[in-house]
Order: C-alpha cells, then sequence, then structure tokens
C-alpha cells in the first residue's frame, strides 16, 4: 500500500509556491469565514469552489482543506471574544475562553485556541495518513444502536455542564429536546409542531439558539449592569507561557483522538466532537473547578476536537466515497466535478494524490499555528472596544448571523426569542449548555433509536445485547453518576 | 450574505464573460447574466446539477451565471421565492425534483407548481434495489423469494422518510404483495453506510449514492425500477421484466417564476434540449447514471398533473 515513489512525487507536488500560496489563501479565507457569523466551511468552500476551476485538482483540494480548517479557529475566535461562536464548531469553545478573555487573557485565550487548534489538525492528519482504511471498516460496525449510545453519552454530561444544581440542568436540557422535536418528523415525512409556519419545516438549528442564548442574552445581561464606561482591568494581548501549553498536552492529545473518533463515524460532526471533548477534559483534570471559569484545558480540549475532526472526516470521505459533514459533502462534490471517484480504490489508483492531500493537510496545520499566532494580539484588541460600541456591535452581528444562516426574517425573530428565553434563564440560573447539549445531540438520538427498533422490529434489548452499544451506554451511565457521586464523597469526607 | 455570493461569483465569471461574448448574440435566450437557483444546500443533488449546468451554459454561450443555493423548508423555501419575488424575464431558473410536489401537498399554503411555470423536464433519475457483495441473493427472484418466506424479515433501506424512494418502496410492495422493514436514513449517503457494515439487507436508491462501490462490486445491484435496463450496469434487469412493472419517477428538471411568455419558455426549452451532448453537462448525467429524458413545458406540466395525484394518495396513505 505505501508507495515511496507515490509519496515523494506528492511532497514535491505540495511545497511548490503555487500549491502552498493556495493553501496560505485557504487558511487565511477560513480564518475569516470562522470569524464571520453565518458562514461556516461548506458555505465557505463552496464560495472559492468556481475560482479553482483550471487549477490542478490536487492544489485545488489542498485550498479547500486548508479553508475547512482555518474556519475552525476562526469559529474559536469569536466564541472567546465576543460570547458568539462564528461557527457552529466553536459552540463548546466559548463555556471557558470568553471567561478567560473578560478576565484580561484574551492574548492567552486566543493563541491557546491556536495552538490547540493546529495540534489537532496535525496530529489528525497523521493518524488519518495512517489508519484511514481500518478506521473506516471499523465505523462501519457501527449501526443505529452505537449512534444512539454516542448520543446519550454525549448527553451524559449534562451532570457535569450543570454542576450547581443537576435539576435545574436537567430541565434545560428537557428544554432543548423539546426544540429539537420541533420541524419534520425523520420517520413519515410529515411536519411536526411547526405551527403551521414552512420556515420550522427543517427545525431551529442550533446555531440560531445558540447567538440567541449567548450572545443576545449577553448583551442583555450586560446592558443591565451598566458601567458603561469600565473597561477590562487587566489587559493582555500575551501569547500563553510555554508551561501553560505543556500542561495542556495531554487534553490535546486525548482531544484529539475523540475528534478523530468522532470525525470518522458520518453523521457526527464538529460540534459533538468539541462537547465531548469537553467533558472528557474536565473529567480527567486536577482542577475540575476552573471548567467554565476560564480553565487552559476547558478552552484547549474542543478546539483540539473539532479541528481533528477533520482528519476524521476524510475518512470516510476518502475511503468509503462518503461526506460526514456538510463541509466534506462539498469537497466531494468538488473531487466528482474534478473527475476523482472517493472509495477504497483511490488508494490505489490516485495515491499521488491522496498523499498530497495528507501532506496538504499537515502543512496547513502549521500554516495555521503561524498566521493565527501573528494576528492573534491584534484581534485580542477587540476586547478593549468600550463597552456600548461592542454591545451594539455584537447585537448587530448577532441579527446578521441569523439573517445570513437561511436569509428569513423569521430567523431573525427566532433570535430575539431565544435571547429573551437566555437572558430569563440566566436570572433564574439555570444553565444555558446543557439545552446546548441537546439541541446538538436530539436528532441523532431520536433518530437513530427509532432506527434501530425498526432493526430489531421493536425489541429493545438491541441496546444492550450489542457489545460496542452496550458498551458505551455502561460508560454514559458511569459518566452521569460519577460526577455526582465525587461531590457526596468530598462532602462526606469534609465532614469527617 | 446573498450578495456577497454573488459578488464573488460574478468576479469569478468575469474572464470568461468578456471572450466569449458573440457566440450569445444570436440566441434569445440565455441573457447575458443568469442565475440558477436551487433549494439544495451546496453539494446537495440540485446544487450539483445546477452547477453543471451553469458552466455548461457559460462555455457554450459565454454568459455569466450565479448558482443561488435557497435552502430551508424542504424546498419551500425556495419555492415561495421563485412564485413571489422572480421576474419572468428568464433571468431566473429553479432546479425542480419530486420534493416540490411532495412538500406543498404536506403543508396547506404553499406555492405548487401550479404556481410557477414549468419549463423542462431534463432527467429520470433511476432507482434501484442494491445488496452488498456478502449478501445471499444473487438475483432479484432470491431476494423476493426469501421475503415471501420470511415476512418483515428483510430490512430495506432509504434516503428519507417520505421521499420518492419511499413510493417506489411502497409500489414495490403492493405489487409483489410482500413485506420489509423500511428503514429511514438521513439521507442515501447514510443509507449506504448502512448497507457496507450490513446493517441493514438493501437499500433503494439512485446508483449514484453508491457508485464507487457499485464498480468496485462491494455493492451489487439487482432490480432497475425504470422501463429499459441502465447502460452502465446492463445485467440487472428491470422489475418490469420480472412481471412487476414499478417504475420510478424521480425527474430533474427547471421550473421558472410564474407568468413568462410563451416564446421565451420555448426559446430555453429549445436550449435545454440541445445541450446533452455538450461539456460538462454530458460528463455529469454520464456520470450520474441519469437518464436524458427531455419533456418541453406543455408535455412536463402534464406529467406533473399525473405525479401529483398519485404523491396525493401515497401521502394520504402515510398518515
Amino acid at each position: 500500500m505505501i508507495e515511496v515513489a507515490a509519496i515523494g512525487e506528492a511532497f514535491l507536488n505540495v511545497i511548490t509556491p503555487y500549491t502552498l500560496f493556495f493553501l496560505v489563501l485557504g487558511v487565511v479565507l477560513g480564518i475569516v469565514a470562522g470569524i464571520l457569523p453565518g458562514i461556516n466551511g461548506a458555505i465557505g468552500i463552496s464560495l472559492i469552489l468556481p475560482f479553482t476551476f483550471g487549477m490542478d485538482p490536487a492544489t485545488a483540494l489542498i485550498m479547500m482543506l486548508g479553508l475547512w480548517g482555518g474556519q475552525n479557529f476562526g469559529g474559536g475566535v469569536t466564541a472567546a471574544l465576543i460570547h458568539t461562536p462564528g461557527a457552529a464548531s466553536g459552540a463548546a469553545t466559548l463555556f471557558d475562553s470568553y471567561p478567560l478573555a473578560q478576565q484580561g487573557h484574551a492574548g492567552k485565550a486566543l493563541g491557546l485556541i491556536c495552538i490547540a487548534s493546529a495540534v489537532g489538525w496535525f496530529l489528525s492528519t497523521i493518524l488519518l495518513a495512517v489508519t484511514a482504511l481500518p478506521l473506516a471498516a471499523f465505523a462501519l460496525r457501527f449501526s443505529a444502536a452505537e449512534y444512539f449510545a454516542v448520543g446519550i453519552f454525549g448527553l451524559s454530561m449534562v451532570a457535569s455542564l450543570a454542576t450547581k444544581n443537576i435539576f435545574k440542568g436537567a430541565l434545560a436540557t428537557l428544554l432543548g429536546l423539546l426544540v429539537v422535536t420541533i420541524g419534520t418528523d425523520p420517520f413519515s415525512g410529515m411536519p411536526r409542531f411547526t405551527f403551521g409556519r414552512f420556515e420550522l419545516m427543517n427545525g431551529i438549528s442550533f446555531l440560531i439558539v445558540m447567538i440567541g442564548v449567548f450572545a443576545v442574552a449577553e448583551v442583555l445581561v450586560q446592558i443591565q449592569k451598566g458601567g458603561a464606561t469600565e473597561k477590562i482591568a487587566a489587559y493582555s494581548r500575551a501569547l500563553p507561557s510555554w508551561a501553560e501549553i505543556r500542561s495542556v498536552v495531554p487534553t490535546m492529545l486525548r482531544s484529539t483522538g475523540i475528534g478523530m473518533a468522532v470525525g470518522a463515524a458520518p453523521g457526527a460532526g464538529g460540534s459533538i466532537a468539541a462537547f465531548i471533548a469537553y467533558n472528557e477534559a474536565k473529567r480527567f483534570s486536577k482542577k475540575p473547578d476552573e471548567f467554565g471559569r476560564g480553565s487552559l484545558e476547558g478552552v484547549a480540549a474542543p478546539e483540539s476536537a473539532n479541528n481533528a475532526t477533520e482528519g476524521g472526516a476524510m475518512v470516510p470521505l476518502l475511503a468509503l466515497g462518503i461526506p460526514g459533514s456538510g463541509a466534506a459533502a462539498v469537497i466531494l462534490a468538488a473531487m466528482i466535478l474534478y473527475g476523482l471517484r472517493p472509495g477504497p480504490q483511490i488508494f490505489t489508483q490516485e495515491p499521488v494524490l491522496v498523499y498530497s492531500l495528507f501532506f496538504g493537510l499537515a502543512l496547513g496545520a502549521v500554516v495555521l499555528l503561524i498566521v493565527g499566532l501573528l494576528l492573534t494580539p491584534w484581534l485580542a484588541m477587540v476586547v478593549r472596544i468600550p463597552k456600548p460600541y461592542l454591545l451594539t456591535g455584537i447585537a448587530g452581528v448577532s441579527f446578521m448571523a441569523a439573517l445570513a444562516i437561511t436569509g428569513l426574517m423569521f430567523d431573525v425573530r427566532l433570535v430575539l426569542l431565544f435571547g429573551v428565553l437566555g437572558y430569563i434563564m440566566r436570572k433564574l440560573d439555570f444553565p444555558p449548555a446543557p439545552m446546548i447539549l441537546a439541541l446538538v445531540l436530539g436528532f441523532m438520538i431520536e433518530t437513530n433509536m427509532r432506527r434501530a427498533l425498526i432493526l430489531s422490529d421493536g425489541d429493545w434489548s438491541i441496546f444492550v445485547t450489542r457489545p460496542i452499544s452496550a458498551t458505551i451506554l455502561a460508560v454514559a451511565v458511569l459518566s452521569f453518576v460519577y460526577p455526582m457521586l465525587r461531590s457526596v464523597i468530598r462532602a462526606r469526607r469534609a465532614a469527617a | 450574505m446573498q450578495h456577497l455570493r454573488k459578488i464573488v461569483s460574478a468576479a469569478t465569471l468575469a474572464l470568461p464573460f468578456a471572450f466569449g461574448m458573440s457566440a450569445a448574440q444570436a440566441q434569445d435566450w440565455p441573457p447575458q447574466s443568469l442565475t440558477l437557483a436551487t433549494h439544495s444546500s451546496p453539494g446537495g443533488g440540485g446544487d450539483i446539477m445546477m452547477r453543471n449546468l451553469a458552466r455548461t451554459l457559460e462555455e457554450k454561450f459565454g454568459v455569466t451565471t450565479v448558482v443561488d443555493n435557497r435552502v430551508g423548508g424542504s424546498g419551500a423555501v425556495a419555492m415561495s421565492w421563485l412564485a413571489t419575488q422572480v421576474e419572468p424575464d428568464g433571468t431566473t431558473l429553479k432546479s425542480v425534483t419530486p420534493t416540490q410536489l411532495l412538500t406543498p401537498l404536506r403543508v396547506e399554503g404553499l406555492p405548487s407548481y401550479e404556481d410557477v411555470t414549468p419549463i423542462a423536464r431534463l432527467f429520470l433519475d433511476p432507482t434501484t434495489l442494491y445488496v452488498h457483495d456478502d449478501s445471499p441473493y444473487q438475483t432479484m427472484e432470491e431476494f423476493m423469494d426469501a421475503a415471501r418466506a420470511d415476512p418483515r424479515g428483510l430490512s430495506i433501506g432509504i434516503g428519507s422518510a417520505g421521499s420518492l424512494d419511499n413510493l417506489v418502496l411502497q409500489n414495490f410492495m403492493r405489487a409483489t404483495d410482500l413485506q420489509f422493514r423500511t428503514v429511514p436514513h438521513e439521507g442515501g449517503g447514510d443509507a449506504v453506510v448502512a448497507l457496507l457494515g450490513q446493517h441493514i439487507d438493501a437499500v433503494l436508491l439512485n446508483p449514484g449514492q453508491g457508485l464507487s462501490h457499485l464498480e468496485a462490486g462491494t455493492l451489487r445491484i439487482l432490480g432497475v425500477f425504470q422501463e429499459e435496463r441502465l447502460d452502465a450496469f446492463p445485467d440487472a434487469p428491470t422489475l418490469a421484466e420480472l412481471g412487476y412493472p414499478v417504475i420510478s419517477n424521480k425527474f430533474r428538471g427547471v421550473f421558472g417564476p410564474p407568468n413568462m411568455d410563451r416564446e421565451l419558455l420555448d426559446a430555453i426549452a429549445a436550449v435545454l434540449a440541445d445541450i446533452y451532448d455538450d461539456e460538462p453537462w454530458r460528463t455529469y448525467w454520464v456520470e450520474s447514471s441519469l437518464n436524458p429524458a427531455f419533456l418541453g413545458p406543455d408535455e412536463f406540466k402534464a406529467n406533473l398533473d399525473i405525479a401529483n395525484e398519485e404523491f396525493r394518495e401515497f401521502l394520504a396513505g402515510l398518515n
């Protein structure tokens, strides 16, 4: 399988100034796309697609892969600076990067996002190159029951996201699951809870809910606080120190593995990987109490994971010809336009192209590291903008983002609605994160549960008789109970 | 966003525009600037068709084109836009699939094909039944015998519930008096994954969804739900050959806004009827196993009337 000549030729192809130029351009455009709300990887790639006709296919695809990776970083930037993820994959990043930036460490937050992104991207590329075919074969063993179990495992993090009050966390989760039921019933094709509005037939995008519940609600809370002239007291553009970077290395490695695995499973994307990685980081952390208050591990985990999903998503794309996400679908369409046919045989038929993509991806991570760190001090200055201007800007960007996602005024009103809901939740001390988690996972849980039950002809034991599903469900139960047990044990110890 | 996309696309296309203007002047249509809209998101079936149509028209006539993705509401967003906001001057076309008939039948008050102008049917997308290479069933007869011996014992995956494939599967079960478990997925790609993992016994999809696997032999076509066998897979019999005339009508065509001028309509149809051998259009439909199945405005409308009644009965049966 490994052909030295092909690898050599691919390497020489990629390090030409021509290809490198378009790789850097792709990464930079990706960062911009990630920062601009409403433009995700899929839209960004389809925007540059017409420019790439006439390019060498490898160069064109490498530019697209660069854009894809860059936008994961860009999405984290806005999460840290203005409490709004610019792309869905940055959803879990805001929990810790925003508090960190508010404490005056904007440079540290962005620098860490950049480093974690680059590390996740680079390592997942190596994993991709080494394991693509066996990993694709393993991913095929996942059926509906296993995807259901993964979804339940993801939902079990509610217990650690809602540390203060598990009851309120559970209510917020149920609210999220309720919102997911709006749309079209996936097993009859008929509208469900759409109140006669065709705008609701595809359901409510979780980005709409996030922008409302996080960004708009944050604006409302800040307005009420007053203190218009106050700036962030201790403001620093300094990048994270070596010691700080070293302290999150285990987190980055673990998160890369999670992102790779989740990305390789078609149907689960960067946002799900980021949430799972965040939760695992917290569980393994020596300082879990810092999570939600600016933990460095909490910043690094989701960013490594969401960039690693890119390498993961390349597994089914290259080895099976099946896109695992929207961005992968556009890249697949581009490959077909170039006359390439992804599938198991592409590794033997087009080895130079495949290895060129691997080298392009690996170099893209290096480019992101350099470009990202150069940009970080400038981006960090956003937090110094006086509050009245910043809040006005965030409100404007929020509504513009809503309009950009679908082009419907209906969604703008939805953002406002969820903004008010988010404000009420903040005031009543209901955590918004579990609701978002339920929105991300709800559809996957529902469809796979119902599909598994069709496959088993209504027999519920399918979830526990299949070994992979049973194992994941057991881990899910443990991960739900563990944070509660831990607090009980600590309380006992403290009492004794 | 929409504007940004237009500006970017227009800038891309300025170059061929500058060099190829003379070719277009003999024609009434296409105009110098053309918008090709679709309800598909980037990378979806309608999007790929319109992007290939865009490039074909650019190269043949030297015009500039913009592909406009009006995603949402299971096609309702794009249809409402076409019915109410587009000028009938021939500068805007929209892709159409059975989705545009099915959605207004589900939700009252949405514009249907009768509120816009059907211009042309371009292709029929073949529906096929395929199994994994390790499957014990070598032929359609064996597959059906197994289903007869064990009603509801076999499962067939489809792309999504309430889709045309769902209707074809239902017609297949009625015609053969067999019972299968219908397993909807989140799109045809997911159904192919389930088949590759052998979690289901077969899928009912167009061959394009699993093309690389069908060519490599990891998946195998047992039967074809159209009038003639497929050129790419000549060994797979049609259902009619087996005695069950189940035909799928998964059309791909274009609509225009309401109140279009008759001459303009004919001019557009004439151009679309004449490009099947132009590149990259030809590569697109050959690679996707589409059947050229051109119908002009009147025949397409008549065909839609029949299809709409069939879809209405199908959806009533689902409830």
